[in-house]
This record gives C-alpha cells, structure tokens and sequence, in this order.
C-alpha cells in the first residue's frame, strides 16, 4: 500500500515538473576596476553535485549573458576571463525562476611569487646530469598507498592538500609514467591509480617547455618534471611438459622440456623420443623453450627462423619413407644484460635417426626406338647420429648500430647399408638385365662455420652501411664396400652374354672452405628517390679424392682402379658487384638494378696433372614495379634475369661407378645458361567482408638451358652426361589464383581457386632430342570455419586433369584425370572433451604408362579430454590411419622417364597419449 | 629572416599577457594544428597472463628498435558555424602498428555543424569507405579547477567518459568561443586544443593556433564514402571477423 502511494506521488511529481517551466538565469560582467564590460566572457552552468556541465554562454557587447532552459535544482556558475580570476558562485533554481545575478566584477589576477623553503636530508640520491633519481625501494609507504604517498616521502618534494607537487621549490608541471604523461584519474569517473609499489624510480628533472620544443630555441624557460620509471616485471620460476604415448605394435612417442627462466636468463632441456614420425618438438613447444628466433622488421611483419639452423632431423634427412626410430634432444641457454644491449644464445643439440626400410621402383626410360622398363628393389638400413654446437652474440652498440657473431659447429657420423635388386626389361617382356648390388658405406662429416654481420644508420634518412663476413669449413670422410654383380642378355636367346662384377672399396675425402665478404651501401638521394650499391668478395677451395680400390685376391683391397679414382682440386673466386635505384611515391614502388659476378673457376686433376680453367660473367638484372591502391589491394610486375652457371658436378670429366647401370660423367664445355622469368601478381581483401581476389602468375624461359644427356645400350646400361640446349628454350608457365569470401553473417568461409601449369623442357636420350610437355589444372574449392562454438571443420576438393608427352615415345603418354580431398573436423562432444578427424583422400587415374588407378584413403581420428582448472593434464586416444589404408606410394615423370615408387611406410596404429603442461612463477623484488 | 619570424611568434605565444590586459584577444575562426601521440610501449605491452608468447617476442624487440611514441599531426580549420578536421595522410602511411598495435592511424576526417549539432564523417575502416551522419555526441563534461597553457592558450580541464567506458580528458581554452575540438570531441564552452585518452594511452595536442580569416570554401564537408550513421556502423563492424569487436571502438571514436 506505501509502495503505491509513493508512486502516484512520483508520478504527480513527474508531471508537474515535466509541465513546469524551465529556470532562466541573466547577469552582466565587467571589470571590477575599470568599469568594462567583458564581452565574450565565458559563463558555464554546472551541477553543484558532480560538476558536469549543463549549459554554457558567451557575454554579448554588453557584457551581458542569459541561460535559459534550465531545469529546477542546485548549480554552480562558473565565469571565466582571460587573465582574470575565475568567479564561482553555488546557487539553485526553483521551477519557472528567472535568476538576475546582476553584476558581477571580475578581478585580474594577480601573482605572488611565495617562498618555499625545503628541508633536504642526504638520502640516496643519484644524481644523472640533469636528472635527480630516487630508489622508490629505500622509502618506505603502506601497501598499496598512491603514487601521492610516495612523493611525499622523497626529500625536496611536497605534496599539497589539492594533489599539487612542488619540487626543489618550483611546481612540478608535468608527472609522467614511463616516458608518458600521467593525467591521473577523476575518482568520480574511474579509478586506476598506480600504487607506489609498482614504481621503481622516480626521477625529478627540468624538462624544456613546449614553445622551446616547438621552436627549437632554448627559451630558459624550464619545467620541472617527475618521471616515475615503474619496475619491470621481473619473474623467476619453471615450466616444462611432458608427455608420453603408447600403442600397439610397439608404437610410442614421447616429449619432454624443461624450461628455468629467471629474469633474462633463460635455460632448457628438451627431447623427443620415439617411432610415429615425430622428428622433433612440435612448434608452439619449440617456441616456448627460445628454441626460434624472432625478427620484426620496420613495417612491423616478423619473421620466425629457429635459432641456430634446424634441427637433426628436418626434411633433407627424412622423407617420410621408412619407420624410423628418432632421438632428438638439446639444451638451450640464453641472456641479455646492460639492459639488453647485449645478448647470447647458446644451442647444443643431438639427433639420432635409424630408420630401416624398403623401397620398390618401377621406371620406364623412353628411348628414341624402344621402351625399358626398370624394377628395383632396395632395402636399406641407415643410421644417423648428429651433434651441432652454436653461439649467437649480438651487441647493440647504440640505436643505430648492431653486431651480430655466430659460431656454429657440428658431427655428423652417416651408416648406410643399401641392397639393391634389379632387373630390366624391353616392353616385350624379354630380360636384357638383372643383378644385385650392396653397398654399405661410413660417413664421418664435420662442419664449422662463422659469421660477423655489422649493420649502421646514418642519422641522414636512408643512408645505411652493412657489412658481412662468413667463413666455412667442412671435412667428410666416407668409406664403403660395393659389391656389385650385373648379367646382361643377349635378347634373341635369352642367354647371359656378359657380367659385370665390381667389389670395390671406395675412400672418400672432400674438405672445402670458403671466405666471403660483402659491403653495402643505401643512400636517399631525393625524397622519393634512393641507390643502393654493393661489393661481394668470395673464395671458395674445395680438394676432392676419390680412391676405388678393387681387391688384390687375398681380401685386401690395395689395387687402384685409375679409371673410378680421382684427386681433384677446385678453386673458384668470384667478384660481385651490384647498382639498384629505388623510386617510391606515394603508391607507387619501383626497383631497378642489376648485378655482375665475374667467376673464375680452376680445377686441377692431380693424378694426371691436368689443370682446367673457365671464367664465367654472370648478370642478374632485376625490374619489379608495385602500385598500391589501397592498404589491402595492389598489383605488382617483376623481371628477373639470371645467369645459370653450371656445378661442379656438371663440369667434372669424372666417372662414378656407384651404380654401374647409370655411370655419371661430367662435360667440361658447358657453357652458362641465362633464365629469364616474368611475373605479375595481384591482391585485394575486404576486411569487414572478409572477401578476398588474389592472382599470381609467371612466366619462365632459359637459353641455352643444361639438359641431361643420357646414353642407354641395347643392355639398359646407361652413361649419363649433360649438354647445353642449343636453338631451343625451356619455359614454364603458371597461374594461381581465387576468390574467397564469408557466408552471410556466419563464421563460415569459402573459397575457390584454379591452379594452371605448364611446361616444356628437353633432354637427350641416346643422341635424340626429346621434348617433354607438361601441363596440369586445377580447380579447387574449400570451405572452412565455425559452425557454432562447439564444431568447427575444414573440407576441401581438388580435382585435376595432368598432360604429360613426351616427342620420343607419343604413344606413351601419362594423361589422366586426379582427384583430392581432405577435411578436417573437430567437435567439444561435452565439457573438456574434444573429437577430432581427418581425412586425405588421392586418387590418380590410370595412363598409358601406369595401368592402374591409384587411390588412398587415410583417417586419422582422437578423442581428448583434459583435466583440472586450467586444462593442465591432457589423456587423448587416437587412432592413426584408422582404415590402414596408407600404403607410401609415388608416381613421378623426369625427362624420358617415368617412375613410380612404393615404400614402407607407418599404417594403422592406436596410441593413448597422457601429457601434463606445469608451471611455478614467482615475482622477483 | 626566417628566425626573426619564429621568434615573433614565440615572442607572441609565450607572452599573451601582453595582448590582452583587459581586452582579451578572442580568436573566432582560424586554423589549429594538433598532434596526435600514442604510446606504443604501453600498447603494445602484453598482459601479465597471457599465453600469446610472439606477443611478448614482439613487444620486446618493438620496445628495443622503435621510439616509444608514434606521432601524427592534423588540423582543425574553424569558424563559429562550423569546423573541418583533416587528418595527414603522410603521418598515416609512414607509421603502421601491425597486428597487436590494432588501429592507431587516424582515420576520420571531421566536418562539424555547430548550430544543427551534427557531423558528417568520412571514417576509413580498412579498405572500405564511409560516410557517416548523425547528431554531435552528447558528453557529460566534468569541469574541474585544473588549468594548463596549451599553444599559447590557457585551457581548463574537462574529464568525461564516452562510450560507456572511455575516460577522457580534455582542456579547453575560453580564448577561441567555439565549441569545437580535434576529431569528435566537442561540446565545452570554448576550443579543445588537448585531449587525452589516459588508459588508451592516446593524446591530442594542438601544437599551433593561427588565426586567419576562414571562409566557407575551406569547409566542405566530405561527401566521399558509404553513407551511414552510428548505429549502422557499430553493426557492420560487429558483423565482421570476430577479431575486430575488440578494436571496435577505435573505430567509432
């Protein structure tokens, strides 16, 4: 019943006011003194609660004001004049009130210069040139007192009833926060105050004023200033992870690091262990240990690359062929100090890989006349065990200049044993060849290497100097046994009509160093307009021998083969020097320049003392254009042009006989080829829509191009050599692009996209010119995002179509149709459990050359849950190739040949992984 | 000949007592440059929990190889009727913040109605354009006692809070009777020559007050762009990649 009443009486109360006529208050201002009026005197209503502000006018010519439209209640007046003391006066209105105040006369103001005097007792005080720094740490305040409480207590500063600060005897202008201006916070509206234990260093010093800044003349005039410096977070403590996973068939798979930091110093442990192909630790673990090194340039993108080179086992090691067993472990250690000017980064690292398999070749090699068909056989058992040691140091030296010093180190010690079956074949069926060869060889390999990078900006924009030094070393040491047996067959009888019998021990020693250095140079010459030249000095000196020794019949291996031995002696200095002009305007970017290397390169056989020099002159012009409509959408156009020197390997008249089916021999009368290459690109994305156009496409040809120069005999034994490629061009084509965009206002996107490639290249086989063409499209479409929060998938479709001819055998072409598709779907099934799958499927259509369809279908599934508050401890099953139907399968197409290949590889396995994430932190004083 | 100028006009804004010791000189309509200052360091300084270990990688080599403020200059062209802010491009394209950074270039160019109480925008977010309509946002201004010389200009400071969470304080000078300010800030009883967001560690200063007569040719709204007012803006940007809700009132202010 009150209720009720009190609101009929709100709402009676509600209306009257919303009817009553709102207040008005008038008044006149003049000067208290000479009886002027203040035209254009600022008069603000604020309200006497909080201060905000109601209303607010200007006095006319007469000095006088009217507000009007004020509704009842309590106001302050505030009139302000320039140089003149500002008048308050607290008043309140009652509904239809017109308020006069009458006149009221403002005073100029007037200065008085006070006399402070201020006790200062010695306390630690440092005293930096201009600058008084206080230990925040030597005074003591409450817990959790403000900033306020804590000036008050330094010697030479008082802090008044209103908050204002007077140091030394001058008012302290300006209070800022680690280099920023401190505003302090209005209570009424927020608070957020910083509380003196967060402070580290308070320093007091004379700041110019601002018209000095802005003129740049040193006025006298100073500000007294307060920066208090607050305390880095500073923390000591450990994390680390560890897990483990075991399966059936002696599947298991294991991860473990340990990280101590403490401030800056920082050191970890780490190692995996284990057979499902994990070759090391997975990235985001990889970064927490400091494992990577992170650079940011001046656009602000950053560049991840893992701190002294990868690990054991990255892809050169390991392609996925086999089941090896791997081992892969390291300490990492790093600091900074003098407030990190000067850092270390120390990496030791070992890696063991076993890895015994299987590996089934089928090649067809296309002759001008006829086709073979090769199939072999390999088994292989190789172990490799890797130590690598390096050290980074950089020293900034101040702002503009930098040192970087690396040193890297590493062992390599490589077993191979491989036995390898053979047997070829006409396309009639009929054998020409069959044999075994075994061949195990030791690798010992040691590496060192160094680097000094020194970096300068000039304080002229743009003007910068860099310079670089590295030095390498390395040293292998390899011996072997191959044992080699080849039948060859006379086709007609099906008779052996020859054999071919190696047992040879081969000593292998190469140890090569080089020193190179570069200078460059980038200036400003205009605004818009910027040169950029270098000098780049390399020495490169490499001693090869290669010692094949066949067996003296008592066991020993003693009797030189002069014709598979060699001692050979390379050295190769190159002089480089390059011009480039930048011209960068508004949204447009061009680069013009070229570099020209002169190369000499002298080798000398020492065995027969035959000594070989060639001097090659190599250009690399450069043009590339950029226009940037807009900060998400450009187009860009680039030339490259490069001179294509041929290797060692090409040039060397050097006879390998490590597969005796397919002997290696280098042509010395190589000459360069140059390649230029085309591109054109373009980039457009919405943000807010999340639409995105983007293409890229090139276009590649060479003169003069290095082609293989294979000759096969009627047995299938084969020389393999390499020529230039005269009055012909290699060339290469390719186009990518797509569009892609939101659907709707869901969190689900799509996008489709066409991939086009095509080639022509050539190569010789047995003296014929054979021209390969090549072509492939396409078209894909994805989709991918969130459903709700509980379900988010990937799906993609890639079907194809694949054109392969070759001049030589047109018959015998690879056309044929593709097909790929993989998904990938996740969903929160309840609390703290998670289901996943993917999915690959392939599939290539059968071709002339391969006659069957080949198609692979594998899943991989889990199911998660994890425990504790912060999903610290993790237990996963999951199932690998969950319908074992992964089968290690390749299909490739090189010059005349075409090659399919299959290999062990890891199927099905079922494995419950346990892995726990741990942390201690602790804030260091 | 070049030095005598600016020691003139040094001469001129350090010493406004002299102009004005009773008539104040009021300035009606000119020409105000303003730099806007963001604190890097602060903006970029991760949180004390997070999880994002680049974001530290980041801000650390961000903090060792880059000055700790990123400036950008701007003018407010005005007379009693109206006002026009332009941002510089020139400062906008030098100076990028990257992921972490969010959106710190200024992006709005301002045209002012004083006596309808409206503005027209045209407001770059990302690649797409607008042009943005509505009524002069309603600030409750807290007017305190602090004063400060801002350009040769005594100013008052103001606090408020916008947008349901942004502290705001501005200081505005009695000497310019127009209520106008740098980007949307309006409605004190004379020119904003400063702002300051303290807790996004943005502020805007005027650093050059030039009195020229200004006609209406130099105030032209801007008629480029998507038209659309507040709360349609507020939508589309909402709609968009869910990244950009938090950044989202970078992007009204």
């Amino acid at each position: 019943m009150k209720k009720v009443f009190l609101a009929v009486l709100l709402a009676i109360c509600f209306s009257f006011f919303a009817k009553a006529q709102e207040a008005k208050v008038t008044g006149l201002i003049r000067d208290s003194t000479d009886n002027i009026m203040l035209k254009n005197a600022s008069i603000s209503v604020l309200r006497a609660k909080d201060s905000i502000l109601v209303k607010f006018t200007r006095a006319n010519t007469e000095g006088k004001f009217n507000i009007d439209k004020l509704k009842p209640g309590n106001y302050l007046l505030l009139i302000t004049y320039p140089d003149y003391a500002d008048y308050i006066e607290k008043f309140s209105l009652e509904q239809s009130q017109n308020k006069d105040f009458g006149n009221f006369n403002l005073l100029l103001k007037s200065r008085l210069l006070q006399d402070v005097i201020f006790k200062g007792e010695a306390v630690a005080i440092r005293v930096k040139g201009d600058t008084t720094e206080f230990n925040a740490g030597s005074f003591k305040v409450e817990p959790n007192a403000k900033v306020e409480d804590l000036l008050k207590q330094l010697p030479g500063i008082q802090v008044d009833q209103d908050g204002k600060i007077t140091a030394q005897g001058e008012t302290v202008t300006r209070v800022l926060v680690d280099g920023e201006e401190f505003f302090g916070d209005d209570p009424t509206l927020v608070t957020k105050n910083i509380r003196s234990d967060m402070v580290d260093k308070v320093q007091l010093y004379d700041d110019k004023s601002e018209n000095a800044k802005f003129t740049g003349i040193d006025d006298g005039v100073k500000n007294k200033t307060i920066n208090l410096k607050l305390k880095e977070d500073k923390k000591k403590g450990l994390f680390g992870k560890i897990d483990l996973g075991l399966g059936n068939d002696e599947y298991y798979t294991s991860q473990g690091l340990l990280n101590f930091f403490n401030n800056k110093k920082k050191i970890s442990f780490y190692s995996t262990l284990g057979n499902t192909n994990r070759t090391g630790l997975d990235f985001r673990t990889s970064r927490k240990a400091g494992l990577n090194n992170i650079e940011i340039n001046d656009d602000g993108a950053m560049f991840i690359s893992p701190n002294g080179g990868n690990d054991a086992f990255s892809r050169e090691n390991f392609y996925g062929e086999g089941v090896p067993e791997i081992i892969n472990t390291g300490v990492h250690f790093e600091n900074k100090w003098k407030e990190d000017k000067h850092s270390i980064n120390l990496d030791y690292k070992y890696g063991r890989l076993d890895n015994v398999g299987f590996k089934d070749n089928l090649v067809q090699n296309n002759l001008p006349n006829s086709t073979l068909l090769n199939t072999s056989n390999l088994d292989f058992d190789n172990l490799l065990n890797l130590h690598r040691f390096n050290i980074g140091y950089e020293i900034k030296i101040d702002t503009s200049s930098n040192i970087k010093l690396t040193f890297d180190n590493s062992y390599t010690k490589n077993s191979n044993s491989n036995t390898t079956s053979i047997l070829g074949l006409t396309d009639d069926n009929l054998r020409i060849n069959d044999g075994l060869r075994v061949f195990n060889e030791n690798i010992d390999e040691s590496k060192f290497n160094t680097s000094l990078f020194y970096g300068k900006k000039f304080k002229k924009e743009g003007r910068t100097l860099t310079f670089r030094f590295n030095q390498s070393y390395y040293n292998s040491i390899s011996e072997g046994l191959l044992n080699s047996t080849n039948n060859f067959y006379d086709i007609s009888n099906s008779t052996v009509d020859s054999v071919d019998v190696i047992n040879q021990l081969k000593d292998n020693d190469q140890e090569g160093e080089s020193y190179k250095t570069s200078l460059t140079f980038t200036e400003k010459l205009t605004k818009t307009l910027s040169i950029s030249t270098n000098y780049d000095f390399a020495i490169n000196n490499v001693k090869s021998k290669l010692n094949s020794f066949n067996e003296d019949g008592t066991g020993d291996y003693n009797v030189l083969d002069s014709v598979f031995s060699n001692n050979l002696k390379y050295d190769v200095t190159t002089h480089q020097g390059g011009l480039s002009f930048g011209y960068k305007k508004d949204k447009t970017n061009i680069t013009l320049g070229s570099k020209v290397a002169f190369s000499n390169l002298q080798q000398n056989n020492i065995i027969i003392n035959d000594l070989f020099e060639r001097s090659f002159v190599n250009f690399v012009p450069t043009a590339n254009f950029q226009y940037r409509f807009t900060q998400q959408k450009s187009i860009s156009f680039g030339y490259n042009g490069t001179t294509r020197q041929p290797s060692v390997n090409q040039l060397q008249p050097v006879l390998n006989n490590n597969n005796p089916l397919y002997i290696t021999l280098g042509n010395r009368d190589l000459d360069i080829a140059f390649n230029h290459r085309f591109n054109v690109s373009f980039n457009s994305y919405k943000v807010l829509t999340s639409r995105s156009i983007y293409f890229y496409s090139s276009y590649r040809f060479t003169n003069n191009d290095i082609i293989s120069n294979v000759t096969t005999n009627d047995n299938g034994a084969s020389i393999a050599t390499f020529s230039n490629l005269e009055g012909k061009s290699t060339n290469n084509f390719y186009f990518w692009g797509g569009y892609g965009t939101k659907i709707g206002k869901s969190k689900i996107y799509w996008r489709s996209g066409l991939d086009v490639n095509g080639s022509t290249y050539y190569n010789i086989s047995n003296g014929q010119l054979n021209t390969n063409k090549r072509y492939s499209f396409n078209p894909s479409f994805d989709i991918y995002g969130s459903l709700s929060d509980k379900f988010t998938l990937s799906f993609s479709l890639r079907p194809g179509y694949n054109i392969n001819k070759s001049s030589l055998q047109p018959l015998r072409n690879a056309n044929g149709y593709s097909f790929n598709s993989n998904g990938d779907f996740s969903y929160k099934l309840m609390k703290k459990v998670i289901i996943k799958l993917n999915y690959w499927y392939e599939f290539q259509e059968k071709t002339v050359a391969f006659n069957t369809n080949f198609d692979r279908f594998r899943v991989n599934s889990s199911i998660s849950k994890s425990f504790l508050k912060n999903d610290n401890i993790k237990f996963e099953l999951s199932a690998n190739d969950l319908f074992n139907q992964n089968i290690g399968f390749n299909r490739s197409i090189n010059g005349n040949y075409i090659s399919q290949s299959t290999y062990n590889t890891i199927q099905r396995y079922f494995l419950g992984t346990l892995s726990w994430d741990f942390s201690k932190f602790g804030t260091k004083k | 000949m070049k030095n005598i100028f600016y020691i003139l006009i040094a001469c001129c804004i350090m010493c406004p007592s002299f102009a004005s010791a009773q008539f104040a000189h009021f300035t009606f309509n000119g020409v105000i440059e303003y730099e806007k200052s963001v604190n890097m360091f602060a903006i970029l300084k991760p949180k004390e929990d997070t999880k994002n270990i680049f974001q530290k990688e980041y801000y650390e080599n961000y903090k060792s190889n880059k000055p700790q403020f990123v400036n950008f200059r701007s003018s407010l062209t005005f007379n009693t009727d109206k006002s026009l802010f332009k941002p510089n491009e020139e400062d906008n394209n030098k100076n990028k913040a990257g992921y972490w950074g969010g959106n710190i270039t200024q992006i709005n160019e301002v045209f002012t109605d004083f006596n309808s109480s409206r503005f027209i925008t045209h407001k770059k977010v990302f690649e797409e354009e607008f042009l943005v309509k509505d009524s002069l946002r309603k600030i409750d201004w807290k007017i305190t006692s602090e004063v400060r010389n801002i350009a040769g200009y005594n100013c008052r400071r103001a606090n408020a809070i916008i947008m349901d969470s942004i502290y705001v304080v501005a200081f505005y000078t009695d000497q310019i009777p127009v209520s106008g300010g740098p980007e949307s800030f309006t409605g004190l009883p004379g020119m904003i020559l400063g702002v300051a967001l303290p807790h996004q560690h943005i502020t805007w200063f005027a650093t050059k007050v030039s009195s020229t007569l200004v006609s209406d040719k130099n105030l032209v709204a801007p008629s480029k762009g998507k038209p659309i007012d507040l709360k349609g803006l507020k939508e589309k940007i909402l709609s968009a990649n869910s990244y950009f809700s938090k950044s989202l009132k970078d992007f009204l202010l």
